[in-house]
């Protein structure tokens, strides 16, 4: 497996165990908390991906 | 009266403080001590597993350099180390074993590609046990000075 494919799955499970130990604190029954954690994980990725794109376009100026 | 309810709550605060280090030591702990077994057993499952995959990305918690005058000191390591001695044991047993050399156990290869993501790996599951305590200390350490004073929590 290459190191880019470990470091995208790096940052889909990192992200996930954030927001999944956040959601738990948080919460008490398991639908909660796994809604807590979708959308915490959706955002986290999402802001991820968009800091990303953007110092990748910034490098390229 | 008065000097037994000061006993009670000097004894409650001895009893969560030895809580909040082994919660420390071993993620989670805290709160199957508190009969929060799921929560304790996820906690700890989610945080170890976390660090056990940086230890197999061939990771270890490194003794930085602390004096600035000297070459190879990074602010950025030093504080990589204190927040991944967050996990308590597990931390402390990676740093004494990368200490002995090869022949320690859970030791690293800091020459390793991988080795500044399984530093990531430590890091966050260092980060997440502080939190977790953190939490652990909001939810009792209030329960336990409503108990000694009488009051429901």
């Amino acid at each position: 497996m290459s190191l880019g494919i470990v470091n995208i799955l790096s940052l889909l499970y990192l992200s996930m165990v954030v927001a999944l130990v956040l959601s738990i604190s948080e919460h008490e029954e398991i639908r909660p908390i796994l809604r807590a954690t979708l959308r915490r994980w959706g955002l986290g990725v999402g802001l991820l991906i968009g800091f990303g794109i953007l110092v990748y376009l910034l490098g390229n100026l | 009266m008065a000097a037994r309810q000061g006993q009670r709550r000097e004894t409650h605060k001895a009893v969560m403080w030895g809580q909040v280090i082994l919660s420390w030591l071993i993620p989670g702990s805290g709160f199957v001590l508190r009969k929060h077994y799921a929560r304790g057993v996820v906690l700890f499952l989610l945080i170890n597993v976390t660090f056990m995959i940086g230890v197999l990305l061939h990771g270890a918690v490194v003794w930085p350099i602390w004096n600035r005058h000297i070459e190879g000191f990074n602010i950025v390591n030093n504080l990589t180390f204190i927040i991944q001695l967050g996990n308590g044991l597990l931390s402390l047993l990676s740093l004494v074993g990368h200490s002995l050399g090869p022949n320690g156990v859970l030791t690293g290869k800091e020459w390793h590609a991988y080795f500044d993501l399984a530093s990531f790996y430590l890091l966050v599951s260092g980060g997440m046990n502080y939190f977790v305590v953190c939490h652990f200390c909001d939810r009792f350490s209030g329960r336990a000075k409503d108990k000694s004073s009488g009051k429901s929590a």
